[in-house]
């Protein structure tokens, strides 16, 4: 500062302007606070943005984690989805063999119940068109004995 | 998730046979919404684990 005020009141009497000391000390201290003041605002400001640029990437980071989270969950219930419908599938595979089977059984069944051959009917009165009291079935006549008649006919 | 296919019944069919595959398409009907139901709630039991 004492350096600086006479190198002002020399610099300022070459162009003509006479200054006191205390003129220039003002001027001095005056440029200095200026200085201050306008680094202080930088400083400020670029506090500012460091923070900011650091706030924004901690949300950016935010964002990517739960991005990644929502990632390794979809990938998990996927996975899970295929588990259990692999699963079900499986168990289904297994129902409709039962049922096929089942229905087989039914078919076999079914097929052996209407399948009636002459043995069913041993026994069986024959009763003709006319009704019961006609015919064979008035002389009593079971089914094996018209049915020896008729093969005597046949071989007469 | 997917609809289970419903059994077609039609004249003269056999109503054993019918009952046994309507029986088999309610079964895997009811896995399917129990598993889609165990599934969903799989997803939020792992949102909630990520959460806290």
């Amino acid at each position: 500062m004492s350096v600086a005020i006479p190198i002002i009141i020399r610099l300022l009497s070459l162009f003509g302007i006479k200054l006191s000391p205390f003129v220039a000390g003002a001027i001095v201290a005056g440029v200095i606070i200026i200085a201050f003041a306008g680094y202080s605002g930088w400083l400020v400001h670029r506090g500012y943005a460091w923070a900011g640029g650091k706030c924004e990437a901690r949300a950016l980071q935010s964002k990517i984690d739960a991005l990644e989270a929502d990632r390794d969950a979809g990938h998990a219930a996927l996975a899970d989805a295929r588990l259990r419908s692999a699963g079900i599938e499986l168990q289904a595979n297994a129902e409709r063999e039962g049922t096929a089977a089942y229905v087989e059984d039914l078919k076999a069944r079914f097929a052996s119940a209407c399948a009636i051959t002459d043995d069913d009917l041993r026994g069986l009165r024959i009763v003709p068109r006319g009704g019961a009291a006609a015919g064979s079935a008035a002389r009593g006549e079971s089914l094996d004995a018209a049915r020896g008649r008729a093969a005597g006919r046949q071989g007469r | 998730m997917q609809p289970v296919a419903v059994p077609r019944v039609a004249k003269g069919d056999d109503p054993k046979v019918r009952l046994a595959e309507t029986r088999d398409a309610l079964k895997q009907a009811n896995q399917r919404i129990e598993g889609g139901r165990a599934w969903y709630e799989g997803v939020r039991e792992r949102y909630r684990g990520a959460a806290e």
